[in-house]
């Protein structure tokens, strides 16, 4: 059958799936696997008192749930190489961990977010260009605070400074693995 | 090659009427009578036996369709290793009416089997206000982890060797495909070698321990089943990959194995937040 006579050709096109589940597995295992680390446990404490004087959101319990780090979100920036696959796979990843989180449903949003930040580094990928991986932290952070603050019903702005160092810690560290793979061609 | 033109060369090469054959109906029956034995056997008050019967028929056809394929395969084979040197094997793999239909097919129906399990699965917990059940001992994360790592690197190393045979890298092909089955095997040794014995040697966790302990070991036995079979089909691509059975056309069979077994790595990751984290716990209480 031709190509012209046949309008379902191509139409299943599956090759990036390992792609999709190479990201997806990596975002999920990284969080399942690994002991739960906040940024509370890694900051010094007088840059977290600077932060949150009264000491309120460092004591919370809900608070090191949701800025424990995903290891996975290093691989936000290698988007500009992955494409659409990776982004779903990140997603489903974060969707898997979103699942045990110990904040409550409210989480199993937090993937749709991430894929919206994802989305912003596909379309900002011009080389050299760190405007995605900024708009990825800032959407991220900025509901990740939303939850806090709905949850705890604690001071916003620490909220959202401890939210915003966390995802741009981690983001910051797969910029750097994803500028020294750009600079030997590791994915060409 | 033109479409036309790899049709006559592949029934050159190949006696198509061969293609045609009963035996999948007849395994088809086999199979049909072997869960109908199961039923009858689960049901109180069953016929043994009926029960007995319909086990016997089912190994009666796979006997018939054994004695009847066996000796076809060396004549497959040869015939099988002629047409990937005359260039004739239909089939880029993305294609519909080559080997990505098909696969896309299975992979749906593999869907359906596990979310079914799965929907069974929070069914039956959903009976529950606490998960897991009081007196249930909390399952250490170590050893998933490590399963969870093997599984990540095998599917790095079969999307490495998908990109090689695009390529023409033979050597690639074969040490990906060799390293798949290699960390396949070490998931499936730990979970039944190690993981297995250890829980239920120490009591930490037996099928009898409720609904818990019995939905472990089926969820974890049915995707324990997928890894053997996902080797199974690895381990015959490496064969073939080190009979140098691919090139950058013909590599249909290469790749539906490597999506099938990034399929079984992603169905584990939502056993090991089910039932290692008890994942989706915050609705237990809700629907209790």
């Amino acid at each position: 059958m031709s190509k012209t006579s046949n309008p379902l050709k191509g139409i299943v096109n599956i090759p990036r799936f390992g792609l999709f589940v190479i990201t997806a597995g990596i975002t999920a295992a990284g969080s399942l696997g690994l002991p739960e680390t906040s940024i509370f446990s890694l900051l010094p404490a007088n840059i977290l008192n600077a932060i949150d004087s009264s000491g309120n959101v460092i004591a919370s319990k809900e608070m090191h749930v949701l800025l424990t780090i995903i290891p996975g979100f290093m691989l936000a920036p290698f988007i500009s190489f992955f494409g659409m696959a990776a982004i779903f796979g990140i997603t489903l990843g974060h969707l898997v961990i979103a699942t045990t989180s110990k904040v409550g449903a409210v989480d199993l949003l937090s993937p749709l977010f991430t894929f919206l930040g994802l989305f912003f580094i596909r379309q900002y990928k011009s080389p050299g260009n760190f405007i995605g991986p900024l708009i990825f932290v800032l959407v991220t952070s900025l509901w990740l605070s939303y939850v806090g603050f709905t949850v705890t019903g604690l001071d916003m702005l620490p909220i959202m400074l401890f939210t915003l160092l966390s995802q741009a810690g981690i983001v910051a560290i797969g910029y750097v693995f994803y500028l020294i793979a750009k600079q030997v061609k590791i994915f060409n | 090659m033109p479409d036309n033109e790899k049709k006559v060369e592949f029934e050159h090469h190949v006696d198509t009427s061969e293609l045609h054959s009963y035996m999948p109906a007849l395994v088809g029956l086999g199979a049909g009578a072997f869960v109908a034995a199961g039923v009858i056997f689960m049901l109180k008050g069953f016929s043994l036996q009926l029960g007995a019967g319909l086990v016997g028929l089912f190994v009666l056809l796979i006997f018939i369709f054994l004695g009847g394929e066996i000796p076809r395969w060396p004549k497959i084979t040869k015939e099988s290793e002629q047409m990937v040197k005359a260039g004739g094997t239909p089939g880029e793999f993305h294609e519909i009416g080559d080997v990505g239909f098909p696969t896309a097919l299975f992979i749906l129906s593999e869907i359906a089997f596990f979310g079914g399990a799965f929907v069974a699965y929070f069914y039956l917990r959903s009976a529950y206000a606490v998960w897991p059940p009081e007196g249930i001992h909390h399952l250490d994360v170590a050893i998933p982890s490590i399963q969870t790592a093997l599984l990540i690197v095998s599917s790095v190393m079969i999307e490495w060797s998908t990109a090689a045979v695009k390529k023409g890298n033979q050597t690639a092909v074969k040490l990906g495909f060799l390293g798949a089955v290699i960390l396949g095997l070490g998931f499936a040794v730990i979970q039944m070698g190690y993981e297995w014995p250890h829980l239920l040697s120490s009591g930490e966790l037996t099928p009898q321990d409720g609904l818990f302990g019995a939905s472990f070991f089926v969820l974890t036995g049915i995707h324990g089943v997928h890894v053997i079979a996902g080797v199974i089909a690895n381990t015959v691509v490496t064969i073939k990959a080190f009979r140098n059975q691919f090139d950058e056309k013909n590599h249909g069979f290469l790749e539906a194995a490597g999506t099938y077994w990034h399929f079984v790595h992603i169905v584990w990751l939502f056993l090991f937040a089910f039932l290692w984290q008890d994942g989706l716990s915050y609705f237990q209480a809700a629907v209790a």
